[in-house]
């Protein structure tokens, strides 16, 4: 098994909102859930995830509400707002194209310039 | 991101701060707590799970001040940070801090003072209606200067002006208050004036009823108004003293009002009398060439400018000195508008008295601005050796002690 990755600058803040539009999710869920969609292939600095969260919260993409965690303790749940569905819409497409565009170069070979 | 939503949680984190940061230390245990136990599901022993936890989640003060900053709750708290290193630091040099304060408060204290007073003669409203309009006229002499008018000469110009549409006499007169009801006799000073003195200045009585006509006349019955600051301090703000007589050397005079609180006349008065009470028994109601102690107001007719009434008056005054040349011989009238009567000869002063303090405050600014400039210039290698040791942007090198 291969070590895992490190996060691309950036691509945090699309992975929770991604992660947080598959339904509501406290903190430590948004980080679970991102490893077990990822397979543990990306490695995420858990003291950098709150400054994360609590930036979507500040520019409204995400809100927050305090409920009953699974194991019937108070915690923090974070929604996806209608701006944040949109955000993220948009940097899904954004990330596509980019993602074409490096792929496309790097598949480059010496035939094809 | 929406104007909107960033307006909110700035609003939320600066209104309930102490609310926020319990939130936020509820939310991180939460996570550490949850990451703990399934370390321990894992079959690490508790203990071990916990510090496991800790340890993988990384600095947790560095992670809650990103969460601050990220939340927009660093304007105000890195405000509230220089507020309290000013404070801190004026505390530390109490007599730097002792000189600014007090050149400031001189400044400062001086300008009030002087402002009170322009503010008071200059620029309050006189408590009048439509004061613009009213006139002080007073008799002239080439020998003695300004002096006052005579009865007689009062009533031809009344009879004749147009420009004015009312007119009143007011004489100043004084008492002796004795009698039942009074410790002590006690001198107190009072304007008789023409029936139509309230209406002309626009001011209805406090209490009871304004003069009547018929109480312009000599032989008239002796009532009074009282003054409302004699009414407080002699009667007891009594609501019911209409109608009771007070004695004025030695004759009862029935009371038949208070003036208003904020009445003010041109000098200090107790009582107010119609005109009739002070021409009863008086020859000087009758003598032409009899100026006791009074004065003239009159309302400018509607469209009639100062300038016009003065035109009128004049001619007027010289007609008067042509028919009567043993009373009026070389008397003319002056006409001053109701404000200058009461700021007198002082305007220029009190404007310059402004303009002086204003530079003294200036000045006193000017030397605190000094004081901080030394200050700071004693200290510039030391804010230069920070900012080379500690890069430019940090704040560290704005707060050295």
């Amino acid at each position: 098994m291969h070590k895992p990755l490190d996060l691309l600058q950036g691509t945090l803040d699309m992975l929770i909102l991604k992660a947080v539009s598959l339904g509501p999710l406290h903190g430590y869920g948004v980080l679970l859930r991102i490893q077990q969609i990822s397979k543990g292939h990306l490695e995420i600095q858990q003291g950098s995830l709150y400054p994360a969260l609590y930036r979507l919260e500040h520019q409204g993409w995400i809100t927050s509400a305090w409920g009953e965690s699974e194991n019937n303790r108070k915690a923090k749940y974070y929604h996806l707002t209608s701006a944040g569905k949109r955000r993220l819409q948009a940097e899904t497409d954004k990330w596509n194209r980019m993602a074409g565009v490096i792929a496309g170069i790097l598949h480059t070979t010496p035939e094809k310039v | 991101m929406t104007l909107w939503s960033r307006f909110r949680s700035w609003l939320r984190t600066t209104l309930g701060r102490s609310r926020m940061e319990s939130e936020m230390d509820a939310e991180l245990r939460f996570h550490i707590e949850a990451y703990a136990e399934d370390l321990a599901r894992k079959g690490l022993p508790r203990p071990e799970a916990v510090r496991e936890a800790r340890l993988e989640f990384g600095g947790i003060e560095r992670a809650k001040e990103e969460c601050r900053e990220a939340r927009g709750a660093t304007f105000l708290e890195s405000l509230a940070q220089d507020i309290r290193f000013g404070l801190r630091t004026l505390r530390k040099s109490p007599g730097f801090t002792a000189v600014a304060i007090l050149t400031l408060a001189l400044g400062i204290g001086a300008n009030t003072a002087i402002f009170s007073v322009v503010y008071g003669v200059l620029l309050a409203p006189l408590p009048y209606h439509d004061a613009s309009r009213l006139v002080v006229l007073n008799e002239t002499t080439p020998r003695v200067g300004n002096v006052s008018v005579s009865y007689p000469n009062f009533l031809d110009w009344r009879a004749q002006s147009r420009a004015f549409s009312q007119m009143a006499y007011i004489a100043q007169v004084s008492f002796n208050l004795a009698g039942a009801g009074v410790s002590q006799p006690e001198n107190i000073d009072g304007e008789s004036v023409s029936p139509n003195f309230l209406s002309v200045m626009g001011v209805r009585p406090f209490l009871g009823r304004d003069f009547d006509p018929a109480e312009g006349k000599s032989g008239t019955q002796r009532v009074l108004l009282l003054s409302y600051q004699l009414w407080q301090s002699h009667f007891g703000a009594d609501h019911n003293v209409v109608g009771r007589s007070i004695t004025l050397d030695g004759n009862d005079f029935v009371i038949i009002g208070v003036l208003p609180p904020d009445y003010r006349s041109l000098d200090r008065i107790d009582i107010m009398l119609p005109i009739g009470v002070w021409a009863t028994n008086n020859p000087s109601a009758t003598a032409r060439e009899d100026r006791g102690d009074s004065t003239v107001v009159g309302r400018l007719a509607q469209g009639a400018p100062l300038a016009q009434a003065r035109a009128e008056m004049e001619g007027i005054a010289a007609r008067l000195a042509k028919e009567y040349p043993a009373a009026n011989d070389e008397f003319g009238v002056r006409l001053r508008p109701i404000r200058d009567a009461f700021v007198g000869n002082l305007k220029t002063e009190i404007l310059v008295l402004l303009a002086a303090v204003i530079f003294v405050l200036l000045i006193a600014s000017a030397n605190v601005a000094n004081l901080f400039l030394v200050r700071g210039a004693a200290r510039t290698s030391l804010y230069a050796w920070f900012a080379a040791r500690s890069g430019a942007d940090s704040r560290e090198h704005w707060t050295l002690k």
